[in-house]
Formats: structure tokens, sequence, C-alpha cells
């Protein structure tokens, strides 16, 4: 049995002297119960019992954010120079800390040629640090925000991991696979915050929209806009549910379908129940063969249970200004007749339809939200993925012959990434990135997805 | 290897010694202050809200509420054929406060807490500096303490302006007959920078905003000097505001509460103190076509400073007029055009919308309009009559606006006077006005208040969404122009329902709007 411990103490410019340092502390133990006399098994080769505690903080935020910044425009970008309010300052913010106590198993069979890992874990975030959206009343010439610490969070997970070596004469073949799954929730935000069941609600910086919400007991970064109910079959127009907000702070549909005009698309945000950019499952596999001089290896990747918000599928799906591509899917999937169960609504310029927010015909055009704002989760979609990340064959020269030809050795290869994606998600590559100031995944037309590339290797030691 | 130990031991000792008073080696003093350091550095800051309300090219304010007012008005017919980037369908169409507030109504909100923050910071310091009993800056000469006053009454005019511009377009019109106790929007007047604050804000009433405007203005007109050349660091010194600008927004501000003699008060002062610097000896034309620090037209008492060398020169005028930003020639996004019911008025068009004897004999209508009798873009558009007033200097897209003409305060005036019975002085000022545009003279037995109304059409249409202000001023009913009679009817006083919602993200983010 080991014990290991440590403590350590940080401190970092980023923060006030009040703030700056902080005291981190960690420690662990093992204990390998097939090292031990009383241990006796064929199969089991290793067996290992492990836990452990660590402290971290976390210190991923701008220099300066204390105090408030100005800088001056140049000449570049204005005629006459002048001083640009950038960004409003924080004294009081300190170090995010995060607390992990982690219990596992290490395991390896019959000599150890299936081997891994199962652990379970809790992790601690304590006061959290985040970019927070603030009205457009504050005027903050450089971006509406302020950095605090909101609150507290809590992530719990099971991960799990196996390597085998299941083959090894001729033919080799190694396996391995990996997953874990983790759900995480708000536990506190400051008072302030909490108020009214309000929450923080975040917007893209780009988009001027709120998209997701921060509050106590939700995961972080939940979605929040009105629920699409498809599309009205005999007016071809969008629909939403209708939404009651409880006197806890919850949503709720009140069973009404409604036209999703702006008005209604804006009164009636719903939290979309557990519905966040964060994956519940990751993980991968990977399998190489070998036989004789050939070799083949692939890792496979996955995720699955987030949401991505397909900002590119509703430009292309929204005939209005600015637009330069539209998808075909405007003439085979959108509404044309009624009586049509369409998944698309029927074609208009400028997202007007003629019908009110009560869903009576009128006779002037009335909008029903925009491309960037007032949206539904008509185009919020699953993220689930299975992509084959990597594939290489490979040949070597068998070394009499390479001796031949006086080389060492000489090895081709031929390997191509992201070959394939198995997803439902009807954008480039389901593979995106979740802001850090959002929570929230959102592909949009300069989102660029990872390319596929192929190599060609020829690798000669001499 | 002793060699090694020495250094070893030398190393430590340093690192001990350091490691000792580790916050000092970390410490940067850093309170909160403001960035500038003497009144030349200040100038900075008090240039800023000018930068922003010339910045956005699609959202900048004064070009909100001229597309938007005009839009609005009777005297706009809106062609649906080339609906550009704007939400002029639901200006035309007069949605108000039932439209989602996006495009320029969400933009130009935006931009005007930008510059409602950028004249707080460097106001607060002067208020810092006053409580304290201490001169903002040490050691100011006198010409660097008349610069300051100067600066101030800069910062208050524009903050002054910025709501100015907030309380017409996101709450409904000042109500002389009433309590004007509703609150749409943030009012500050402090700089703050605590988020409980920035997150829950207090929203002024109507009353309270109006009174923050007079205030401002006020005390602005009182530092602000009549010629400012000396005091500003600035070729175009017309971009920066001077006492006779103040007293022009004080005009407007009270003409529109309905407080005719203060108003008629601030234009004797503009006229009678003003006489040396501004006249209307030039052709109308002088006031649009300069680029940057050329020089102004001589009746110019404001406008922008458009020296941009970026791309970030307003372009919004395209959508109400006549010609591209770029270029002198018809804009593809141009949709709103002169109605026919106001050239019919005016005496502009006969009623078969031919062009008139009389239209071809007004300078304004030579240089500051446009006919088209067969539209470039399209046969369907029918002949119609656009304002020409935008992007006609040598560098289009850097023409300087006017934003308070010479001839404003005339009308203004004119109007004024005549409702007091002072039918003489009316048709002097009138006739100021119809003499520089090439026209006969209106005796003051003939004068009625209808020439006036007419003659502001011809003088000030699309500037600053001066028909609705001038009808809301008066108290009168703001008429469908061109619409369908079947669908819409004239906006009566108080105009309770006339005004746009603030956008939604401001709802979401300011607790104010939940409590």
């Amino acid at each position: 049995m080991k014990f290991v411990e440590s403590i350590r103490r940080d401190g970092i410019s980023k923060f006030t002297p009040e703030n700056r340092w902080a005291t981190f502390a960690s420690g662990s133990a093992g204990w390998i119960i097939s090292e031990e006399d009383f241990f006796k098994s064929e199969a089991i080769s290793m067996l290992k019992l492990r836990g452990s505690y660590g402290q971290t903080g976390n210190t991923n935020i701008p220099s300066g954010i204390t105090s408030d910044y100005y800088s001056v425009r140049t000449s570049s970008t204005l005629g006459i120079p002048s001083t640009e309010f950038i960004s409003v300052g924080n004294s009081d913010i300190k170090w995010e800390t995060t607390s992990t106590l982690d219990f596992g198993v290490d395991y390896g069979l019959f000599n150890n040629r299936i081997n891994g890992s199962l652990a379970y874990y809790v992790q601690s975030v304590k006061d959290m640090l985040l970019a927070v959206a603030l009205p457009y009343s504050a005027g903050i010439s450089g971006g509406n925000i302020i950095w605090q610490n909101v609150g507290d969070m809590e992530n719990r997970g099971v991960e799990f991991n196996v390597d085998a070596n299941i083959l090894n004469g001729d033919f080799k073949w190694d396996l391995g696979f990996n997953i874990s799954y983790n759900k995480n929730k708000i536990k506190a935000l400051d008072p302030d915050s909490d108020a009214n069941n309000v929450g923080i609600t975040q917007m893209e910086a780009d988009e001027d929209q709120v998209i997701t919400i921060f509050k106590t007991g939700l995961p972080l970064g939940n979605w929040y806009m009105a629920e699409s109910a498809g599309v009205d079959p005999e007016r071809g127009i969008p629909m939403i549910y209708e939404v009651q907000v409880n006197d806890d702070g919850t949503t709720s549909h009140t069973g009404n379908i409604i036209p999703a005009t702006s008005d209604n698309l804006a009164n009636n945000r719903m939290i979309l129940d557990g519905k966040t950019s964060l994956p519940k499952f990751v993980g991968g596999f990977n399998s190489s063969f070998a036989y004789k001089n050939f070799d083949v290896a692939m890792n496979f990747s996955f995720a699955a249970g987030n949401y991505i918000y397909n900002r590119l599928l509703q430009s292309t799906l929204t005939p209005n200004r600015g637009v330069r591509a539209l998808s075909n899917k405007l003439l085979t999937e959108a509404w044309q007749n009624p009586g049509d169960n369409a998944k698309w609504p029927r074609v208009v310029m400028n997202v007007q339809h003629y019908y009110d927010d009560e869903g009576n015909a009128t006779e002037d055009p009335v909008t029903y939200g925009t491309e960037e704002k007032f949206i539904s989760s008509m185009y919020l979609e699953k993220g689930d993925y299975l992509k084959l990340k990597n594939l290489t064959v490979g040949y070597t020269l068998p070394v009499r012959i390479a001796t031949k030809m006086k080389m060492q050795s000489m090895r081709v290869a031929l390997s191509a990434t992201n070959l394939f994606t198995l997803t439902k998600f009807s954008g480039y590559d389901p593979e995106v990135g979740v802001n850090q100031t959002t929570g929230a995944s959102l592909v949009s037309y300069s989102s660029i997805p990872q390319a596929r590339t192929y190599s060609l290797g020829l690798n000669i030691n001499f | 290897m002793n060699n090694i130990k020495k250094y070893l031991i030398l190393v430590f000792i340093t690192l001990t010694g350091i490691s000792c008073d580790q916050d000092s080696f970390f410490e940067l003093e850093r309170p909160n202050q403001f960035p500038w350091s003497n009144v030349s550095e200040f100038e900075l800051g008090v240039r800023e809200p000018y930068y922003l309300q010339n910045k956005d090219p699609w959202y900048h304010p004064f070009g909100t509420i001229a597309l938007k007012n005009f839009t609005e008005s009777d005297i706009a017919v809106f062609i649906p054929q080339f609906v550009g980037a704007s939400s002029s369908a639901d200006y035309y169409n007069r949605k108000f406060s039932n439209a989602a507030c996006i495009n320029e109504m969400e933009g130009a909100f935006s931009q005007l807490y930008l510059m409602i923050t950028a004249c707080n910071g460097p106001l607060q310091l002067l208020a810092d500096a006053e409580e304290a009993g201490e001169d903002p800056f040490p050691s100011m000469t006198s010409l660097e303490k008349d610069k300051i006053d100067q600066f101030k009454g800069e910062l208050l005019f524009m903050r002054g302006l910025s709501y100015w511009y907030l309380v017409r377009m996101y709450a409904p019109p000042y109500n002389p007959n009433g309590t004007n106790d509703g609150r749409y929007f943030t009012l500050r007047r402090e700089f703050v920078n605590s988020s409980e604050e920035l997150k829950n804000t207090t929203l002024g009433s109507v009353a309270e905003v109006y009174d923050a405007i007079e205030e401002d203005w006020t005390e602005a007109k009182q530092l602000l000097f009549e010629d400012n050349t000396s005091v500003v660091n600035e070729l175009n010194v017309r971009a920066r505001a001077n006492k006779f600008a103040a007293s022009a927004m004080l005009m407007r501000l009270y003409f529109i509460k309905g407080e005719y003699s203060k108003a008629e008060a601030e234009c004797d002062y503009i006229i009678n103190s003003g006489s040396s610097m501004y006249d209307l000896t030039e052709d109308p034309i002088e006031a649009f076509n300069k680029n940057g620090a050329d020089g102004w037209g001589k009746e110019v008492i404001w406008q922008t400073a458009c020296d941009e060398v970026s791309g970030a020169y307003g372009r919004m005028e395209s959508i109400f007029s006549r010609n591209h930003y770029a270029r002198d020639a018809q804009s593809s996004w141009s949709s709103q055009a002169m109605s026919y019911s106001s050239m019919i008025q005016v005496g502009w068009m006969d009623e078969n919308h031919a062009e008139t004897e009389e239209a071809r004999n007004d300078k304004r209508y030579t240089q500051l309009y446009y006919r088209y009798e067969v539209d470039p873009r399209s046969d369907l558009v029918p002949p119609l009559v656009w304002s020409y007033k935008y992007f006609r200097a040598a560098d289009a897209r850097r023409s300087n606006r006017p934003l308070i003409r010479l001839a404003e305060v005339y009308l203004t005036r004119a109007i004024i006077r005549y409702n007091n019975n002072d039918k003489s002085g009316a048709a002097s000022d009138l006739n100021k006005v119809r003499g520089r545009a090439g026209l006969n003279d209106i005796s003051a037995e003939d004068i009625t208040a209808e020439d006036i109304h007419n003659e502001r059409i011809k003088e000030l249409a699309t500037e600053n969404g001066d028909r609705t202000y001038y009808l809301i001023g008066l108290q009168l009913p703001i008429g469908i122009g061109d619409r369908d009679a079947t669908k819409f009817s004239a906006i009566q006083p108080p105009y309770s329902e006339y005004y746009w919602q603030v956008p939604q993200s401001e709802r979401d983010q300011n607790q104010a709007y939940n409590n």
C-alpha cells in the first residue's frame, strides 16, 4: 500500500493581492492487492485499488480583468484618435478551485494481456469563473460582459477503459476501448443571479441572441429557446409549444401549440430539459492488426448525448437578405400544399407569413423570428456521432530484402484521417467545440469542418 | 565541483531572498482609475462619443432615427421590391411596439448606450475632482481650464443627445398634458462598473429622461464656447458641439415638449448671436457636399465628423435616398422615396404626378431631390421624387452630414411666431428660407400655417426624422400619406402607442425588467 501527499500554494498576478494566493492539497493512496501473499489467482495477474483527492486552480481567464480597461483607437481605424472603453473590471475575482475525488480499480488479466481500469469521480468546482453577459445598457464598447465567480458546479462520472492483446502469433490483434460518462449540475449561483429564479442567460457574441441559461439545479449551459412543434400541415407555418413559467422558475408546456411568430418565440422560451452541448458519453476504440509484414491500425471516437445549434442549416433554409446559398431541401422537404406533413415551413422571403400570433390569417406579413434572433429548437440537432478518426495500412519490407537493397528497413504506409462519420447531425461535422462563455455548440457558415486527409509515407533507414 | 557548490548556494540564497516577499514581487498597484492624465489626453475621451455616434455603418443612431421616423411619417412611400437590409416594411406599416426590435432598432440601442458610457466615464472624472475640491488635472493653464469647460459641455451635449435619440425611439412621445411616468429604458448618469448595478438598473420615466436631457443641454450651453476653434483640437470643428449646437438641441427639446416660448428664445439666441457664424447666403447643396475637414456650409451649426479611413462610415441613408453610399447613382437598396401626397401638398407634383414649374424653380428641388421618370432598377417602379441629400461630396461615402442647420431654426421660429399671431415675424422667418431657395416672398397678410408646414417638408425632409418630430411638437395628427386608408388611420396625439420596444436581450439581461 502506498500513500502520496502534496500541498502547494500558487499565486498569479491576474488577481488582486487579496485573492492572489491559494493553497491546493492533493493526496492519493493505492493498494496492489495482487502483490499480497494472500492473493492467488491464475486469471487475475494485476489488481489495484486506488483513490485520490486533488485540488487544482483554474486561471483560464484573460489578464487585466480586475480593473476597468481603456485603449486608444488608432488612426488606422479612425481619422482622429479616441479612447475606447474595453472592459469593466471585477476586483473581487478569485481562483476557481476544482476538487476531484476519485476511486478506481486497475486490473490486468491473463498475464496482463487484458488490462484497463474502472473509475468513479466526483469533481466539485467552486467559484466557477464565467464571462457573464451584461445588458446592452452596460454600454461597454469592448463587449458587454464581466468576469465573475458565479457559483459552484459538480461533475460526476464513470470512466472505463480496456486494452487487450487478443492474438499474438503470425496474426497479431490488439484492441482497446474507452468510455466515460459525465453528468454536471450547477449547485449554486451567486445570490444575485439566483434571485427570482432568473439565472444567468448567455448569448453568442456574434449572434446577439440568448441561447443558454445557467441556473441552480440545471446542467451547465442548458439550451434556452422556444421548443419547436414542427410545421402546421394546413398553413405551412412553423409552430412552437406554448410555455408557462412556474413559481419555482421552471418552464413547462401549457398543452397548446402556437405559431412561431417573433413575439411568441420571445415569450415562450423554455429551458430545454437536460439538453446541453456537453456530451454525456465520450469515448473511442482502436484496433490494430498485423500479419507478417502487413499492418492495419484504426482509431474510432464517439460522443453522445449533446445538442448542437445548426445555424448553417437555418441560414440555408431561410431565404432573406444576405443569404448567399440556399439548401435544396427547400425544394423537396418544405411545405407546399395544405395537408403536407413537411419538415420545413412554407418557403417565404424574410421569414414572413400571413398568420398572426394566434394563427389567424392576416393581410399584412407577420415576422416569424429572423435568421439571427428569436429562434426555436427547429434547428437544434442531436450531436451523437461515431467517427473513424484514423486508419493506417502499412507494409514493412522483409529485412533480408531491405539488407540486399542496402537499407536497414523500409516501411510504406497509407493513412487517412476522418474517413467517415456516422451521425444524424445534418451539418458537415458534429465534432464542434463548446463556447467557454455560453457553454454552447453552434455551427454557422464560418464553421470549418475537420479536414479529411490522405497521406502516403515511405520510411527508409540506412 | 567546489565551484558548482558555491553557485548552488548562491542561487539558493537568492531564491530565498526573493521568495520571502512574494507579494511585492507580483505587486502591481492597480486601483481603478481613468486613463486620462492631462487635458489633451482627456480630449481623446471627449472624441469617443462622436466616434461612436458615427461608427456603425448600418446602425448609427442619427441615421436610424432619420430612417425610422421618415419611413413612419406621412411624407414617405415604401417601394417593397427594394427592401434592403432594414426593418423598413415594419416602419412603413407602423408596427411600432408590436414588431420585433431587430436590425437598426437593436443596433442603435446598443450604440447609444456605448455613447452614454463613453460620456459618463470622463464626466465622472470631472465630478470626482469637483467633489474633492481639486482641478481635474494638476497645474492647468487658463487655456486648459477653458478646454475643460468646453469638453465637459461636449460630453453633456452628447449624453443628452444619446438620451434624446433613445426617448424618441423607445418611449412614447412626451405628452404635455400627461404624467409621462412610463419607464422604458435605463437612465444612468454616473459611471457604473459593478455587475450588480449593470445587471439591475434604474429605468427612468419619460419625464425623468426629458428632465435629464434638459439639464445636460442647459449646462452644456453654459459651458460650451460659441466659437470653439481655439479650444478643440480638430480640423473639422463644426463636428464638435458649440454653444449654438446646445442651444439648437434645447430648441428642439422645448418645441417637442410644447414649451414654445422657451424654444423661441433659443431660436432668437442662435439667429441673433450666431449671425456672424451662420447665414443662409449659400445654395442649399453647400451644406451637403463637403468631405472631412474641407469645411462646412455657412448654415451648418453641427455636422457629423466623417473622417473615417476605415469602412466604418454610415451607409444607411442609402435606404431612404437616391444615392448609393459609394457613388452618385441610384442605390440598389433605396426603398423609401417622397410620398405622392406630400409632393402634391408642397406643389412639386400635379395631380397626375407630373413635375411642376414650382418644383423646377426651387433650388432645393433641383439640388437636394432627384426625380426618376423611370427607375433605373425596374420599370415597374413609378416616377418618384427621392431625397438626394446624402453622399454628395467628392468622396461620396465620407460626406459630412449636417445634423443642425440654420434653416430649421428659422422655420421653427416661424411656426411659433405664427401661432402667437406674429404673422409678420413668421413671414420674415419663412421668407429667409424661401429666398435662399430662389422663391418669392409670402406676405404677412397671406401667410398660413400650411405654408410653414410645407416649407418645412421641402427644407428638412429625411433629416433627423424631422417630419414626425414637427407634428408631435405641434400636437398634430401624423397622417397616413400614401398608405391604404382602409387599413391605416392618422396617429393622433398623444401618440401613446408610437414607440418601439427595447431589444429582447436587454429585457433578458437587465433584471429591472423582471422586477
